[in-house]
């Protein structure tokens, strides 16, 4: 009942192959922000990744030469989401009902668990995050340690 | 959990491209569609609706979050966000359901998405009542429909028949007048929750077309003559409210109330005292407390009564009406002193279990609150909220209908349950040449049909509707805000495009013009539809249409007095010694709330039963037969048998068998279908005036058949000795 | 990556201490509240042979007692729930601490931790406590209706009433996001807020002034079971005369 070593594990095979290779450093430099596409970082529990219709609202226009532009522009045509591999998440086993929003209300950087995405072009599992890293920041900073703050 | 469910969580790759690190091959990738709509994700959006569980008309909220199926195009799968409901909760605006809702709207969700739903329409593949049907395109269904439509409308479109629910609104509406454009007769209802006696003697005593509205909240002393009206009745959320509020909502006024009824609902449950009536005796007792408020001078306005009613209520006598009921005579006078001695009394009165006699104890009732000089007063009586009486369906007994009728429409109406069998229901469908079933279900009475054209489910659809019980003005106004599930329509559309196949001009009339017939004068539109409805105050009433109706005869039935017959009842006493009370129930209400899981997991408020429904027998009866709780026991009566677990019931009057309505079905869904039908086994008795079903009049016996075990309860205080030794 | 110090954290809201008053005068025993918590907290329907079992799941339920004899007779009914006790028999006894007393005072049940030994079911006088004994199935598509803010229990561990433990804390971060204190009555778990009698309160204990608390020292207030020694937060208030 207990698979969260596995989490880790498979988590980090699971950052192979993305069906295009997105460069967050490339949009960052840009401009962009992380809660411009994953934008419910600041007010919901989950922050989302965007629907191809938001990339779309750039790249119907811009850089579409570029070879993984032109992916993007076939799944969109299609009217079929890109199937990202998801890196960052907790299986439903865990029961863990993690919040973004209030993490980002206490001002606690987007790369403090995420790694420094502005570097890297897909997202990599740079953070490892288990229980342990959880109640560690949350012994570190006062935050609640009851266990129904997150299990439910 | 295995592996594989493990890794679609983590990873949706393409098929093929990715083996897991721990060696095994993914599942093939179902691809995501782009959603039409967005939908963010983990966000809530609450739309109100109307809640379709009954015909009381409740507002509801709705609460609607992104969700995820998979649904198939072309031969290929692909995942679908779609917004899906997963609460619903009332509208904290509507004035009848007040922010709350009963047991039954709770368990909406799970009529929406009861996995027995139809998917789309369909015709009849095999002999009528097999429940044989195949899949056909609506375009096919219609033109079908219409084609056999066309051919009765030109020999004799009398033979048109449209069976229907009692709800006032939009659709009853686009019924009346899609058949009026046939020239057919308009529509008709033939259902238990029509209250169709109620309605009656509110025409009777007040003039009033449509079902009263009792203020119980600003009352004093209540007397509930035969209405379980806390357990299902003409609207359960609405007066649930009042009665909390009647009980703990004044701080110095605690209100006291007497049920006195032939069986120990809800309501009796609730009460502060319970006078157990002998079934049929509500007239004698009615009379009875007439007489008393009249001779012993409590009665405010004796001089509003009409002459031959006066005679009735001074020839009664207490001492005998004290005997027909089965009451002490004092405790009879005291009822009637408190109620006459009370600040605000109010008496409230319906037929829970109609009987042939039920229209005229429901007429001396009413005429009890002319009496305490109530009516249209705080703490009384009320009349109906505007455009209930006009925008509906009447009620008619529909069986000399189904005898002629070469065509026919079924719409919220499953007579095939609800019917005795010894009406012949089943065999006059059988054998009408053409019959149509709009139920989003395949319930007993569409399985002998031959289109199924599903409608959507109210959840899914538009429409205003007039709730049936409101303080005020009141219309419930739902558009559609998720996408229906499966191929479905909405019945409107579908009466239009038959029309049209026919070349007759028929538009559904819009809910907006409906709603309008009772909204004040510049009431935004949008107001209205973002709040989910109108409720104004009551009295006030600025449209013409907003005014209640009131009957157009000058009441003849009053001025002939108060019919003093007692109440009839099929089966010579010798052989069949019990009388029979089939009722309304909590979960399930006239039996269409028994394809949804959690009412039938619900426990029964009497005996605690799940997944099936017992007999209630008192305890007298019971030992006299050696009937132990949870035995098989069978109910016969003059007209058939059912087969059922007994409940030995403490609070049973002695000689009465009551059982709750739900089980039985033979076709409603993989949920339904446990239990019997008590309805089934009831003789055909009509009541005269209205040519409702007497529920209560039929006797019969009762007979042990083994001790099987059947019953299943919940509570643990109820269980003697289950199947299992379990304590 | 190093662990980045939090500029500035919200200021600790004060204490609360749940607790709920139901009013026996109000309530007519529909069984609203009931359903209302199946639909809230995607509780498990099983089936026929296991409710035979006893083995359904109702996190509230109404008991029914009656008194005396036909045609002096009359009922006594109450909703019970976990009565979440500050004394409370079922947690001392785990031997995983899957069940202990939050701060504010709710009895929390950890699915993660529970390894399913039923020794806490056993223990509650109240019979409030429900064990999963299987996977939990639901015919397609009844399974769109979930919860998403609450978790589904796998088979093997005991589930009870939260007190709508989701709708406490989306509560206290919306107020927490808003900038203010939570308002008395803001937080109504499912049951309390479909029961159409409103014969159910929920509230802070801890405040004086809340409709809760003010409820629970009425002359008409007492408590299940109260002999125990298990100090239950749910307050029946009996019917008046």
């Amino acid at each position: 009942m207990n698979y969260r070593w596995l989490i880790s594990l498979c988590a980090a095979a699971a950052l192979a192959e993305q069906p295009i290779l997105f460069p967050h450093n490339r949009h960052m430099a840009l401009g962009l922000a992380c809660l411009d596409c994953h934008s419910g970082a600041d007010e919901r529990a989950a922050a989302g990744i965007p629907s191809v219709n938001k990339c779309m609202l750039c790249h119907d226009k811009l850089a579409t030469d570029k070879p993984g532009v032109k992916k993007l522009r076939e799944y969109a045509a299609r009217k079929v989401e890109i199937p990202w591999e998801r890196v960052y998440g907790f299986s439903p086993e865990a029961l863990v009902k993690f919040r973004h929003a209030p993490h980002y209300r206490s001002k606690i950087d987007c790369t403090t668990c995420h790694g420094d995405v502005a570097k890297s072009t897909v997202a990599v599992l740079a953070v490892k995050h288990n229980m342990g890293t959880c109640i560690t920041c949350h012994r570190q900073h006062g935050a609640s340690q009851d266990c129904a703050t997150c299990h439910y | 959990m295995d592996r594989r469910d493990f890794f679609k969580i983590f990873s949706t790759a393409s098929a093929g491209l990715m083996t897991g690190a721990c060696g095994k091959k993914l599942d093939t990738y179902i691809p995501l569609l782009v959603p039409d709509q967005e939908i963010v994700p983990g966000a809530e959006q609450w739309y109100p609706a109307l809640c379709g569980e009954c015909p009381s008309g409740c507002g509801v909220i709705v609460r609607v979050m992104e969700s995820e199926r998979v649904i198939e195009r072309n031969g290929e799968k692909f995942r679908q966000k779609i917004a899906a409901v997963k609460k619903i909760e009332g509208n904290p605006l509507d004035t009848v359901s007040g922010g709350r809702l009963c047991a039954r709207g709770q368990a909406g969700v799970q009529s929406l998405y009861n996995p027995d739903r139809l998917r789309g329409p369909m015709h009849r593949k095999g002999p009528r009542g097999q429940a044989d049907f195949i899949a056909t395109s609506w375009d096919e269904a219609i033109a079908v429909a219409a084609e056999k439509l066309d051919r009765v409308r030109q020999e004799n479109p009398s033979q048109i028949v449209f069976l229907t629910g009692p709800q006032p609104g939009a659709r009853a509406l686009a019924i009346a007048q899609f058949l009026d454009a046939l020239g057919a007769p308009p529509p008709a209802c033939f259902e238990l929750v029509d209250f169709p006696l109620e309605r009656k003697a509110a025409e009777q005593v007040y003039g009033w077309v449509g079902l009263p509205v009792y203020d119980l909240s600003n009352a004093r002393y209540a007397l509930g003559i035969g209405a379980d009206f806390l357990g299902g009745w003409t609207s359960p959320v609405f007066y649930a409210r009042q009665f909390g509020h009647f009980r703990q909502g004044r701080s110095a006024v605690r209100g006291r109330l007497v049920q006195a009824q032939s069986r120990f609902s809800i309501t009796a449950q609730s009460a502060d005292e319970w006078a157990p009536l002998l079934p049929g005796s509500e007239l004698p007792f009615a009379l009875a407390i007439g007489h008393l408020l009249l001779s012993e001078k409590m009665a405010r306005q004796p001089e509003a009564l009409p002459d031959p009613v006066r005679q009735a209520f001074d020839s009664a006598d207490p001492a005998s009406a004290a005997r027909a009921c089965g009451l002490d005579e004092r405790r009879l006078r005291r009822l009637a002193r408190e109620l006459g001695e009370s600040e605000a009394p109010l008496v409230i009165s319906g037929a829970s279990t109609p009987q042939t006699n039920s229209l005229a104890a429901l007429v001396a009732a009413a005429y009890l609150n002319v009496l305490l000089g109530n009516v249209g007063r705080p703490g009384g009586v009320w009349p109906p909220p505007p455009g209930t009486a006009e925008n509906r369906a009447a009620f008619s007994n529909a069986l000399s209908l189904l005898e002629r009728a070469q065509y026919l429409f079924l719409d919220g109406s499953n007579p095939v349950y609800t019917l005795p069998a010894s009406a012949g229901v089943a065999e006059k469908l059988g054998r009408i040449p053409t019959s149509v079933s709009f139920s989003p279900f395949l319930d007993d009475s569409a399985a002998y049909v031959d289109l199924l054209l599903p409608d959507h489910h109210p959840l899914e659809g538009s429409n205003a509707v007039f709730p049936m019980v409101a303080p005020g003005p009141a219309v419930v106004v739902t558009t559609q805000f998720v996408q229906p599930l499966y191929d479905t329509r909405a019945t409107e559309q579908v009466l239009a495009a038959i029309a049209a196949k026919m070349g007759l001009s028929f538009q559904p009339v819009p809910a907006r013009s409906v709603a309008e017939r009772i909204l004040p004068e510049g009431q935004p539109w949008d107001e209205v539809v973002e709040q989910g409805g109108f409720w104004g105050e009551p009295g006030s009433d600025s449209s013409p249409g907003s005014r209640p109706a009131r009957s157009r005869a000058s009441s003849p039935a009053a001025s002939s007095g108060i019919d003093g017959a007692p109440a009839a009842f099929s089966g010579e006493a010798a052989q069949f010694p019990l009388y029979f009370q089939p009722y309304l129930s909590l979960q399930f209400q006239d039996g269409r709330g028994a394809n949804l899981p959690w009412m039938q997991e619900l426990p029964d408020p009497v005996s605690s039963a799940m997944w099936g429904l017992p007999v209630e027998i008192d305890t007298r009866t019971a030992a006299a037969l050696g009937i132990r709780n949870g035995d098989l026991v069978r109910v016969e009566s003059p007209h058939g048998h059912i087969d059922a677990p007994a409940y030995v019931h403490p609070a049973a009057i002695p000689g009465v068998v009551s059982m709750a309505i739900g089980g039985g079905h033979k076709h409603y869904g993989r949920y339904a279908g446990r239990g019997a039908n008590p309805l089934s086994i009831l003789a055909p008795v009509w009541e005269k005036t209205t040519g409702a079903l007497a529920l209560g009049a039929t006797r019969v016996r009762l007979s042990k058949l083994g001790p099987e075990r059947q019953l299943i309860q919940f509570s643990a205080n109820d269980r003697e000795q289950g199947p299992w030794g379990y304590r | 990556m190093g662990v980045q110090i939090m500029a500035e954290q919200p200021a600790p809201t004060a204490s609360h201490r749940w607790g709920m008053a139901i009013d026996l005068d109000r309530c007519t025993g529909c069984e609203a509240c009931v359903v209302a918590c199946h639909a809230e907290n995607n509780l498990p329907v099983w089936n026929p042979t296991e409710a035979a079992r006893g083995r359904t799941v109702h996190w509230i339920r109404v008991d029914r007692y009656y008194e005396g004899e036909f045609p002096d007779i009359k009922v006594k009914y109450m909703p019970v729930l976990c009565q979440q006790c500050d004394e409370a028999p079922c947690e001392p006894v785990c031997p995983v601490y899957a069940t202990y007393r939050n701060p504010e005072g709710l009895n929390v049940q950890v699915y993660n931790r529970c390894v399913g030994t039923r020794y806490c079911g056993n223990n509650c006088p109240y019979s409030v406590r429900f064990f999963n004994f299987f996977p939990p199935q639901w015919d397609a598509p009844l399974e769109l209706q979930h919860n998403p803010d609450v978790a589904v229990r796998m088979v093997g561990v005991m589930e009870k009433c939260t007190f709508c433990i989701q709708r406490i804390q989306r509560a206290k971060l919306d107020a927490a996001a808003d900038g203010r204190p939570l308002a008395d009555g803001e937080i109504k778990p499912a049951c309390v807020q479909s029961c159409p009698a409103e014969a159910m309160v929920f509230g802070d204990l801890n405040d004086p002034e809340s409709k809760v608390s003010r409820l629970a020292a009425s002359g008409r207030a007492t408590r299940l079971l109260e002999d125990l020694g298990t100090k239950p937060k749910v307050f029946y208030l009996q019917r008046a005369k």
